[in-house]
């Protein structure tokens, strides 16, 4: 992935910019919003990531210039501006997902690689399949190795958004965005909870384990490797 | 307190002002009435003259100049403080009788001044000038009554004035003194305030008039600023005592991992035990932060109909499982249907989710715990209830507290602000929250004001 880092807090930038070349990835680090906007527009990066307070041109209205320009990269917002509000208005000016500070390099890292393999017009499957599961989105049934296994709504939703990712890690605030729509952070294992009763259904029965728990980060569904 | 001068003082300056327009009034009328009665008294002067020269035309026209001659001499005479002059001349213009001495030149009509008549006077006379027969006559009568009256009015009117002036500015003094005393006290309220003592309240009149609805705004303006000044000092001390010890143990985990470093051991475990520690120093802030955000208030801005059964339904599904898990009976009483509140999914969410977690956390295997919702009085009660230790009566407000824990939770996991934010959510929202016993456990009841009578309805009392 070939990324663009704009981020003024030297630091940050320097441990973020390591972590994803440590990965394989390019990432180009900017320290402010003009040379941001500049590079962004003239560039092609896979996705970009954008600190909300930088110096010259704040973070928001960069964004809303790139994306005026008809530039439509994925795009993350850094920021230590924590309020739901503020998150909203940051997804309103155009980015795709939000992150706030401080974060583990690890949910960025998730959140991140989302992006890039988000594809642009996603082909409507109606058949999700990684190795012997199989979820079927019109039926509304899931079998393995063609036997039914019987879910409740919100098994079935969670194993979706998994399965929808193959290969990807989703971390625990990623799964409660998407599956449960809710924006805080619960201070129970609940996310934990439900990923264990879907994996007595799906795994425990059989002999390979499909979901599996990335340690510190999250979750993630793919064929034995 | 700062003594204002008794002419600035607004009692003093609205009686002033009171006064001088009383007086212009009394000026304008006075004039009017004085111009009314001078009138008539001309109109009366001109018909007496008219009719009495009227009669000595009539009575002696026909040429009996002796009789005439005789009978002006005696009301010459008659009329010793010249209030009447009479003078009659023959053709020649020789005085044949009367008591005007000098002989005026050519015709008198209406006023004339006294000394036109050879009087020596400050006032006017009416006159009257005629043929009688062969000869001429000239009456004038006095208008001394007239001058008089001019003078009667204007002393009368210098007195009423003094009065007036007197009584007004002895009655603006005493509206002076007694408004100077009552804002003299809202300037001592005030001036305690402006020093930093927060409980000084202005003591108010029971005549509940403009300065004592003013004075209550002002009292209620100060509560209201000690209550928030009151909380941030709550908040700096409860940050500074409940996040030390989770530095200080941040600190030791730092310690000893440098010093397992220095022997060559493997620091992994207490690096990680770092992580864990720091989360739960940012979760803190993150919820600190966020019910400041929720207690500005900004948030109501999004507001939209809710349906509190939609919300309850998807968040303890979220949860069910947990309750499971934890060997807890959990279940849920819900109403086929209720009217829409005016609130924010997410945040009822999470309020109920605060609650959940309480149970979760502070309540062992076998407990009973129920969700549930009720209308009653044009209000949605949301209730959770357990059967687990419950809080004493008298920490219950205390629970509400930023950070506040109970002595025994104080080994469990958790901020301390989930039922902060319980608050926080729920007076946003204009509902009530009451922490009840349940004989045994916890009951945490919300009532949501429904529609119409939302607006009426404040936060906790």
């Amino acid at each position: 992935m070939r990324l663009l880092l704009i981020e003024d807090d030297t630091k940050l930038a320097d441990y973020v910019s390591r972590g994803f070349q440590e990965a394989g990835h390019l990432c180009d680090v900017l320290d402010n919003g003009q040379d941001g906007l500049f590079q962004a527009t003239r560039e092609t990066y896979d996705v970009l990531i954008v600190d909300r307070m930088l110096p010259g041109l704040d973070g928001l209205s960069m964004v809303r210039a790139i994306r005026a320009a008809g530039n439509k990269t994925p795009l993350i917002f850094l920021t230590s501006i924590g309020g739901v509000d503020d998150r909203v208005e940051g997804l309103e000016a155009g980015g795709d997902d939000y992150l706030v500070k401080p974060f583990a390099f690890s949910e960025l890292a998730a959140r991140v690689g989302a992006l890039a393999r988000r594809p642009a017009v996603q082909a409507e499957l109606t058949v999700l399949k990684v190795f012997d599961l199989e979820l079927d989105l019109i039926r509304h049934r899931v079998t393995r190795a063609g036997q039914p296994i019987d879910l409740q709504p919100r098994e079935f939703a969670l194993l979706e958004v998994l399965m929808r990712a193959e290969g990807r890690v989703l971390t625990r605030t990623m799964l409660l965005e998407r599956v449960w729509n809710y924006h805080f952070d619960p201070q129970t294992s609940v996310v934990e909870t439900h990923i264990s009763r879907l994996r007595a259904k799906v795994d425990k029965p059989f002999e390979v384990a499909l979901l599996q728990t990335v340690r510190s980060t999250g979750y993630s569904i793919h064929a034995p490797r | 307190m700062r003594h204002v001068s008794l002419v600035r003082s607004s009692g003093f300056r609205l009686a002033m002002t009171f006064s001088a327009l009383f007086l212009i009034a009394s000026v304008i009328a006075g004039t009017t009435a004085y111009s009314v009665i001078r009138e008539e008294l001309v109109k009366r002067h001109e018909r007496v003259l008219a009719e009495q020269f009227e009669f000595l035309v009539s009575a002696y026209g026909g040429g009996d100049v002796e009789d005439l001659t005789l009978t002006i001499e005696a009301y010459s005479r008659a009329s010793r403080n010249k209030d009447s002059m009479f003078l009659l001349q023959d053709v020649r213009g020789s005085k044949l009788a009367g008591n005007i001495t000098k002989v005026p030149d050519g015709r008198l009509e209406g006023q004339v001044t006294a000394r036109t008549l050879g009087v020596e006077a400050d006032y006017t006379y009416f006159v009257k000038q005629g043929d009688i027969g062969a000869n001429n006559l000239t009456i004038a009568t006095s208008a001394e009554d007239i001058s008089e009256l001019e003078e009667i009015m204007l002393e009368g009117a210098a007195w009423a004035a003094a009065v007036l002036l007197a009584i007004s500015l002895a009655g603006g003094m005493f509206l002076a003194r007694s408004m100077d005393r009552r804002i003299a006290l809202i300037q001592d309220g005030l001036e305690r305030v402006s020093n930093g003592d927060l409980t000084a309240r202005i003591p108010t009149s029971a005549r509940g008039d403009d300065i004592d609805t003013l004075t209550d705004m002002m009292n209620t303006a100060v509560a209201r600023l000690g209550a928030s000044v009151e909380s941030i000092r709550q908040i700096s001390n409860d940050i500074s005592h409940d996040l030390k010890s989770p530095l200080a143990r941040l600190r030791i985990t730092i310690e000893q991992a440098a010093e397992n470093h220095e022997r060559g051991i493997s620091v992994t475990p207490e690096l990680e035990e770092a992580a864990v520690e720091t989360d739960r120093i940012i979760a803190t802030f993150d919820a600190l932060l966020r019910i400041a955000q929720l207690e500005a208030g900004a948030r109501k801005a999004r507001f939209t109909g809710t349906n509190l059964i939609e919300v309850t339904m998807g968040i303890t599904d979220f949860y069910e499982t947990s309750f499971e898990d934890a060997g807890m009976a959990f279940s849920l009483k819900l109403p086929s249907s209720i009217p829409p509140i005016q609130g924010d999914r997410e945040l009822l969410a999470q309020l109920i989710a605060n609650l959940l977690e309480n149970t979760l956390r502070h309540c062992a295997p076998g407990a009973r715990v129920i969700c549930s919702i009720a209308l009653q009085d044009n209000a949605a009660i949301l209730s959770v209830s357990d059967n687990g230790s419950g809080i004493p009566v008298a920490e219950r407000e205390k629970v509400l507290r930023r950070l506040y824990r109970l002595e025994r939770s104080r080994t469990t996991p958790g901020s301390g602000l989930g039922l902060s934010m319980v608050k926080a959510i729920s007076d946003l929202h204009g509902a009530s929250l009451s922490l009840e016993d349940n004989g045994p456990g916890l009951r945490v009841v919300i009532r949501f004001q429904l529609a119409a009578d939302v607006g009426a309805v404040s936060g906790l009392s």
